[in-house]
């Protein structure tokens, strides 16, 4: 019995301590996000090769956004996807140049869900998954508001 | 000693097979029990039907603010919870609570150039904050960052926003998803507040809109709040968010008759639609907010 609590009070710091280190992760990849502001929320996780987080954000009418994966070196090259209200697919970065952000704007207010694999990681390969999503108002491609 | 390594390892395994088990509960909301269920990961984190790990992305108060501004609305002190209630709040549900709705109203003074305000805001979720013990995500160092900034804005929404993440960082860290998740309806809440004030004296149809469009982050709220064991003071608010959704499911969703404006390079997902907010649907969601949010401030 006392064996079995150490251990989970060993399981249990080191999820307290990848908790932090996700938290260390994203605060280093903020600056991905310029020229959109940070919506001040931590949507990260623990990933392994063949494992995916799933993240459904709402988006509003009216504000452009900036969608950025990051995560631990261990994992490699992370892939995203983005799926609209209907499951469909409306962007994937592994056809899009293995890209790291997106950016768009929605028609309509909608949830979307954001998928993070590590199709790249080595098998026993385990580490933080983070996404970052940054709002502004819509501008044009000439940078003036839409 | 290797042999005693190999017992810990496979007990460490099971243990963490036990804890995602947990996560994978149904909703646990107890009617009798006042204890949070510490023994959760984040409340946010459950697996989905395909085995991947599914996470609702909390309501953001930045955000939130953000839209209001764009719509057109301008500051009005009245609309915000007054800072001499900061005392009142004594239970760690309320503090919890408030302290959502007083980083709300941290970044809506802030977004509209208020900086005394903001400032007063900033000490009531130090306040609370440090009653919760989270000592450093509204803390000095914090305050002396904003005060170096209050010129700039950007920054200051920031430092905002860090701050926010921080104090939501350290209730996952500290396995109380029940104080991560009461912060967001907290804040969610105040935001619903100020929108639904600022859309009844101006009356704009675009204001409403922009309420109506919280919809779609109460169903977000409602999932996490229904996966999280709530004491006797959070019920009533999960019931009265549920209220709440019954009204703003039976808002009717139109589709723009003019063009969407599309710029070049940009990518758009999805037609032009929005909610229409009739004035009977208003005020009954709006009266509907004000008791909620004032039953939690008071």
């Amino acid at each position: 019995m006392k064996k079995a609590l150490y251990s989970l009070v060993i399981l249990l710091a080191m999820s307290t301590a990848a908790l932090a280190q996700c938290k260390g992760l994203v605060k280093k990849n903020m600056t991905k996000l310029a020229p959109y502001t940070h919506n001040g929320q931590l949507n990260s996780a623990n990933l392994k090769k063949g494992g995916a987080l799933k993240i459904q954000i709402s988006c509003y009418t009216g504000m452009g956004y900036r969608l950025a994966v990051c995560g631990d070196d261990a994992l490699g090259k992370l892939v995203f996807r983005v799926l609209d209200e209907t499951g469909h697919e409306v962007f994937n970065s592994a056809t899009n140049n293995n890209v790291s952000s997106w950016d768009f704007n929605v028609g309509t207010s909608q949830e979307l869900t954001v998928e993070i694999t590590a199709p790249n990681a080595n098998a026993a390969a385990n580490g933080c998954a983070a996404l970052l999503v940054g709002f502004r108002e819509p501008t044009s491609a000439a940078g003036r508001p839409m | 000693m290797s042999r005693m390594f190999k017992k810990i390892f496979f007990l460490s395994v099971a243990s963490g097979l036990l804890l995602a088990s947990c996560s994978n509960n149904p909703s646990k909301t107890d009617g009798g029990n006042a204890s949070i269920d510490t023994t959760k990961t984040a409340a946010e984190l459950k697996l989905d039907n395909q085995g991947k790990q599914l996470m609702y992305a909390m309501p953001s108060p930045v955000e939130a603010a953000a839209l209001l501004k764009s719509s057109g609305a301008k500051f009005d002190i009245a609309n915000l919870n007054a800072t001499k209630n900061v005392s009142h709040y004594t239970t760690g549900s309320s503090r919890a609570l408030n302290l959502g709705v007083y980083a709300t109203d941290l970044v809506y003074a802030n977004i509209f150039g208020q900086t005394q305000e903001s400032a007063e805001y900033f000490r009531c979720a130090n306040t609370l904050g440090s009653a919760l013990g989270i000592k450093d995500a509204f803390g000095e160092a914090v305050y002396k960052r904003m005060n170096s900034n209050m010129d700039n804005k950007d920054s200051l929404m920031a430092i905002i926003a860090e701050a926010s993440m921080d104090a939501d960082s350290y209730f996952k860290e500290n396995e109380r998803a029940e104080g991560s998740a009461l912060v967001a309806t907290g804040g969610w809440l105040e935001g619903l507040f100020i929108s639904c004030r600022i859309a009844e004296k101006s009356k704009d149809p675009i204001l409403m809109n922009r309420m109506a469009e919280q919809k779609h982050s109460l169903g977000t709220l409602i999932a996490l709040l229904s996966g999280i064991t709530l004491d006797k003071e959070s019920l009533p608010v999960l019931e009265g968010l549920k209220a709440l959704k019954v009204e703003f499911d039976g808002l009717e969703l139109k589709s723009d008759e003019s063009k969407p404006a599309k710029a070049e390079g940009t990518n758009t997902i999805g037609p032009k639609k929005h909610l229409v907010m009739t004035p009977e649907k208003f005020k009954t969601i709006s009266e509907k907010a004000y008791e909620l949010r004032n039953s939690i401030i008071k």
